[in-house]
Order: C-alpha cells, then structure tokens, then sequence
C-alpha cells in the first residue's frame, strides 16, 4: 500500500469507530432520558400502530415541516430524498457481489444527486437571505451545509466531469472490510477530497446538529400515543416518589 | 468511578467486539475482476492497448462515446477506439476453451461492471465476440 493509502485506512477507521461508538452513546442517552408528561402534539393517534405510522410519514415524508413551511420543505426533503438514494447506489462499493437492487437504483442515484445538491443550496440560501434565520444562524449551521455541498460537488464531479478508477477504489474499500491491505487508494484528487469530507463528516456527526437523525425517534410530541385518560403516564422517578406517599 | 463512565467504557468494549466479529466473517481475502490478457498489440508496433491502462481504467468510456459520435453523426470510422477492437483483443476463454459472451462475469467488459454495478445496453446491438456470437 502507498503512503496516501495507509493514511486513509487509517483516517476511515478511526472515522468508523467514532462514528458508530458516538452514534450507540448518544443513542444509549436519549433512551435513558425521561420524558416526565405526556405531551403528544394533539391531534395524536390513540394507538401504538397509530403512533409507528405517525413517525413514519414524518420521517419519510416531514409531515410538520410540511403543514408549516411549503419552500423550506420542498428544499429539505429534496435533500434529504437526494441523499437517500445517493448513498444506496454507494452500497455497490460495499458489496460482492453487488444486490440487484443496488444495481438497478444506479442511474435514479445518479441523477438524485442534482436534486440533493439543489436542495442544499436552497438551504443555504435560506440561512443567508431570510434576515431572521441569518440572525440565528450559528457558524456551524453554515460550516455543516458546507462541508455537505462539499461532499455533494465532489462526488457529481467524478461522475459527470472525471471519472476516477473505481474498481481500484471498490478494491480497496473492500480491503479495509476485510482487513486486506494489498489494495492501494488510486489517488485522484477529486477521490481524495471527496473522501477527505466524507471521514470529517463521519467524525463530527456524533456531536453535530445532524443528530436529528436518530433523534427524532425520541421526541416526546411526535413518540407519544394520546392515551392519557385510559393510561396513567408515569415517569420510572416519579413512580417511587408515588409509592413513597401511597405508604 | 461514576456510574456513567462505568457505562461509557462498557459500552465502548461491546461496540468493539460487535465490529471486530462482524469483520472477521468476511475475513476472507478481497474479490477484484479477474481480467484477460490481451491477445495481440491494438496499435501497430505497440506491446500495449490503445492508452495506458490508467488511463484507460477512467476514460474508456468517453472516448468509445465519442467514437461513436464521430461514426454516426460525422461518418468518421476510426478502430482506434472502437468497441470491436477492445473484445477482439480482450478475449475471455471458458474452462471448456470456449470464448465466453458478456452474459458471463468472465467477459472482460462485464468483469468490471458488474463488479461496480453498471448497467450497459452496448450489447443490445453489439456482438460481445469477435467471431459475432451473442
């Protein structure tokens, strides 16, 4: 392996481990956080299957988002949606052989990517010129649509601009799966750079605003099920308060 | 010790073990497209293909685009990027000493692309061998 190779292995997994230990830590802690009333966003379904549907459409399609913020939603899910079927063609990097699924979304992932970076900028343009998110906007709310623009451009640019030896990439990639380092990285610039984005993205995702992403699972107004009045809602702390007075 | 930190390292060995035994299952060398040796010099007088195979790895498939462009729009025919010199030179012979069509991942078109999942219709029309067949 060349110099440059060993430093990506390297790079991806240190990028890995703190991807996937910060990711099950933060995982570990919203589920241990209490969420002491009952508070569904009324009109909330009265069932439990009701609920799981409810957090299915707002995952897949941002329901709220949707009710309050026509543009923001139209640039929002087109990212979000872009980036879904991106990162499924990327499996066939991932597989050997690669599953007739992932073949078959090739050429949607390729095109889905136009719509992800449009989404972005659309983003982006939002923080800058709507004065009032441009007041709350913190620098790293600008630095993450950055860095995902970054990986976003890079990537379209392999594809529709230079194209980079990606057997040579898949070779490697499924070396450092298999703990077989004979494959050298081929050292495109694009590659590099795309490559590069995409570890920071991995690393700083456990402690970045991009927690939404497991995190919506745990919202109290979205998880819970409007069943108040036929179940007592009872906190696992406030239960032994309760059955301190009951004595 | 806090019961959190106690938590955190325990944590930590758990995912660790979880990613080193979902590893070591696969753990069994790396599958790369097993490619055919040319059977003779593309060029007049060269012992190579038509570009170096850098090159070639990353450009093939603009430059048999723009070969065809050339054909069908200008009437310019040229072989040096043509799709009939790459499987007239790149053959694939089975176990039964056979010359193996694109439907086989022993092709030396599909070797590749099937590893990286791509899909090509060259083959609707093309013949994949140089004697015609399929």
């Amino acid at each position: 392996m060349s110099f440059l190779s060993i430093l990506y292995a390297i790079l991806f997994y240190a990028a890995t481990i703190l991807l996937v230990a910060g990711l099950g830590r933060k995982i570990a802690q919203y589920a241990r956080t209490p969420a002491p009333l009952k508070i569904p966003t009324m009109p909330a379904p009265t069932t439990q299957t009701g609920v799981v549907l409810r957090v299915a459409t707002e995952v897949v399609f941002f329901r709220q988002l949707f009710k309050s913020n026509k543009w923001i939603w139209l640039f929002g899910w087109m990212f979000h949606m872009g980036l879904f079927l991106v990162l499924a063609r990327h499996l066939r990097y991932f597989t050997e052989p690669v599953w007739a699924w992932v073949v078959l979304i090739q050429p949607f992932g390729k095109y889905a990517a136009f719509a992800m970076v449009a989404g972005l900028a659309g983003l982006w343009g939002r923080r800058i010129l709507v004065e009032r998110i441009r007041y709350i906007s913190a620098p790293s709310d600008h630095l993450m649509l950055a860095l995902l623009l970054g990986i976003g451009l890079s990537g379209m640019s392999m594809t529709f601009v230079s194209h980079v030896d990606i057997v040579g990439l898949k070779a490697f990639l499924l070396g450092l799966m298999r703990f077989d380092w004979s494959h050298s990285l081929p050292s495109d610039a694009l590659l590099l750079i795309h490559l590069l984005l995409v570890a920071i993205l991995m690393i700083i995702f456990p402690i970045s605003k991009l927690l939404h992403a497991p995190g919506v699972f745990f919202s109290p107004t979205l998880n819970q099920v409007d069943n108040a009045r036929e179940k007592r809602h009872l906190a696992p702390w406030a239960a032994g308060l309760d059955a301190d007075r009951a004595e | 010790m806090r019961k959190s930190q106690r938590f955190n390292i325990l944590f930590g060995l758990a995912m660790a073990a979880v990613l080193l035994s979902g590893s070591a299952a696969v753990f069994a060398g790396v599958p790369v497209p097993l490619l055919p040796e040319p059977v003779k010099s593309a060029v007049e007088g060269e012992e190579s293909c038509v570009l170096p195979e850098d090159e070639m790895r990353r450009v093939h498939m603009d430059r048999l685009k723009h070969q065809r462009d050339d054909t069908m729009h200008e009437g310019v025919r040229t072989s040096r990027f043509s799709l009939k010199e790459c499987i007239s030179c790149h053959v694939t012979k089975n176990d039964a000493g056979e010359k193996v069509s694109v439907k086989s991942r022993e092709h030396f078109c599909n070797a590749c692309h099937a590893y990286t999942g791509v899909t090509l219709d060259c083959w609707d029309c093309h013949a994949s061998q140089p004697d015609g067949g399929q």
